[in-house]
């Protein structure tokens, strides 16, 4: 271990002349900060293979350069070993390795190191190449855009250009808090359903497959990855391919999504939703579809509604955040086999061609479809009968999903039903009464 | 924001710009912010009127308007004259006319009003909690980001 010691050799003098120069530039490029010493927090910025990342100054404890870790064995892969640091015994961090990005990992080349704190721990991220530290003002720091790449954004704090020359600050804490089990770089030895495996199932997964896990739907996830383990008979560390995360994203699904619905699904859906819709609507009928992709479950609802509410009106309003899907959705074609016997293809298409069936036009003008993100549900100016919104837990933050939430709560009216994905696990929603059966739960607006 | 809007406004942005600026117009991928947004130095907004409402706001940095002037008048303009802020007022006009020419075609009923043009930094705009969808266009002069938030009447 002695060996490893390295030279902590700070970098401050030069990291403060840096700054000096810096504190010029960076004041003659923002009007806003009219002299150098008028900032809100600086950031300490460095090179991930071609790019620029910045963390705050904040976290960082120390820069040291070393080379020569001790390994771990059987470590995560971004692991490049352990440090020990005037008697702490450190974890050392491959940052670019840990996001997948390109970078060389020799081992024994001299390297530099962010020694961060948080909480009470230590980290030391390794990078390219420590730039500067840049004094900046909240105002020069924009949000993050979902086109960045690389980094899965949720790691993102935001986006500042200085100088022509674009950093993405990082939200360390997050990256840390986040994959906390991540950080010890022990294994444990069982081989069934442990924590630290499902961690790192569950980052793999959202990571590659771009869904969200959070609360609403942990539990399901919980059962994939058991049946996985199962599966594939894990020993070690999963690693997930693209290919697999979305396999798992796509077992969380609910039934029939992405196609029409077929019995007896609508069944369930009829004796659970709209024997009871039927009771409280009046002759209107007002749906909000969220999430509704490239219109199945939107033309399904409408069909199951106008099949089994004789001489009600369906108006409805369908939305994703899928532009190229939602595009698609006014425009919906089908082979006939795609469609449900139960569907009359004679009301509700017309027929294109030898095997290809067309929506209607009197269908399409009932549902207006929308591009919308549903985290501002509050932004309608109207209420709905019944909200349909499966699987949507997947697409938003475990916060955003709660407001959507409370928004829907305010939209719909007494009565109402709110119907979630088969999968999502909502123990108990406030002013909605949760109606179970077999098949099917629903919440009832009270 | 209704998907049949959605084509209109971007096509006629890239349109406009790239047979009156640079051919090299790249368009980001679109996002969604749940209200208006703070601005980037240079904002001319034009207000949508008829079946629906909302406005067409159009955002740069100082800079960018400077050079989108420059260029679209053949030289060098250096300060914010009348003849650049009618240069970018025009600009505007122009994407959003279009936009509109062509729902009109769809069986859309929209009316423009005159584009106002604002200046200055540190401006927020907000509007009655409208979601708007932020076509953001990469120029040689620099971003340009085009918010649109229509809300049906």
């Amino acid at each position: 271990m002695s060996d490893s010691i390295a030279a902590s050799n700070l970098n401050y003098k030069d990291l403060m002349q840096r700054q000096q120069s810096n504190g010029r530039f960076v004041s003659a490029g923002s009007q806003a900060n009219k002299k150098s010493h008028e900032y809100d927090f600086k950031i300490v910025s460095f090179m991930l293979g071609q790019q620029y990342y910045a963390i705050d100054i904040m976290a960082v404890k120390e820069i040291i350069n070393a080379s020569r870790f001790t390994r771990i064995p059987n470590a995560l892969d971004f692991v490049m070993g352990v440090l020990n640091i005037r008697g702490e015994i450190i974890p050392i961090i491959n940052l670019a390795k840990m996001f997948h990005l390109e970078s060389d990992d020799a081992a024994d080349v001299e390297r530099q190191i962010i020694v961060i704190k948080i909480d009470s721990l230590s980290i030391g991220l390794v990078v390219d190449k420590i730039s500067q530290v840049i004094p900046l003002h909240k105002s020069d720091i924009q949000p993050p855009s979902p086109l960045l790449g690389g980094i899965n954004e949720r790691y993102i704090a935001g986006v500042a250009e200085i100088n022509s020359r674009l950093y993405v600050i990082l939200d360390i804490e997050y990256i840390f808090s986040d994959k906390e089990k991540a950080k010890h770089s022990t294994l444990p030895q069982d081989t069934d359903l442990n924590e630290e495996f499902f961690t790192f199932f569950c980052n793999q997964t959202e990571e590659l497959a771009n869904v969200h896990i959070n609360e609403f739907n942990r539990e399901a996830f919980t059962k994939i990855y058991v049946d996985y383990a199962k599966e594939t008979n894990l020993t070690q560390m999963p690693k997930l391919d693209g290919a697999t995360a979305q396999n798992m994203a796509a077992k969380f699904a609910s039934q029939y999504t992405g196609v029409m619905w077929d019995k007896p699904y609508t069944d369930y859906f009829t004796e659970a939703v709209i024997r009871h819709l039927a009771t409280v609507c009046s002759d209107e009928i007002r749906v909000l579809n969220v999430g509704c992709g490239s219109g199945y479950e939107a033309y399904t609802l409408y069909c199951l509604l106008c099949d089994q509410i004789h001489g009600a009106s369906v108006r409805m309003l369908a939305a994703d955040s899928n532009l190229s899907s939602i595009s698609a959705a006014p425009n919906f074609e089908l082979s006939s086999s795609q469609i449900p016997s139960w569907i009359s293809k004679d009301k509700y298409f017309v027929r294109l061609g030898e095997n290809s069936y067309k929506i209607k036009r009197e269908v399409t003008d009932q549902i207006y479809f929308e591009f919308h993100n549903a985290t501002n549900i509050e932004s309608y100016n109207r209420v709905f009968d019944l909200v349909v919104a499966r699987d949507l837990s997947l697409a938003m933050s475990a916060d955003d999903f709660r407001s959507f939430l409370a928004g829907v709560s305010s939209k719909i009216v007494s009565g109402g039903v709110l119907v979630l994905g088969d999968n999502e696990h909502i123990t108990e929603l406030k002013g909605f009464d949760k109606v179970e059966n077999n098949h099917l739960i629903i919440y009832r607006k009270n | 924001m209704r998907v049949e809007y959605v084509n209109p406004f971007v096509e006629s942005a890239i349109q406009v710009l790239s047979s009156t600026v640079s051919e090299y117009v790249k368009r980001e991928e679109l996002f969604l912010r749940p209200k208006m947004c703070p601005a980037m130095g240079v904002t001319v907004i034009v207000g949508l009127a008829g079946q629906i409402s909302g406005r067409v706001i159009i955002d740069m940095s100082r800079e960018t308007g400077l050079k989108i002037a420059s260029t679209m008048n053949d030289e060098t303009l250096t300060e914010y004259d009348e003849l650049v802020v009618s240069t970018i007022t025009e600009l505007a006009n122009m994407i959003t006319g279009k936009a509109v020419t062509w729902l009109t075609e769809l069986g859309f009923q929209f009316d423009i009003t005159p584009p106002a043009l604002f200046i200055g930094d540190n401006i927020q705009i907000s509007g009655n909690n409208v979601e708007v969808m932020v076509v953001p266009i990469e120029l040689p002069q620099g971003r340009l980001e085009i918010s649109i938030g229509i809300k049906e009447k």
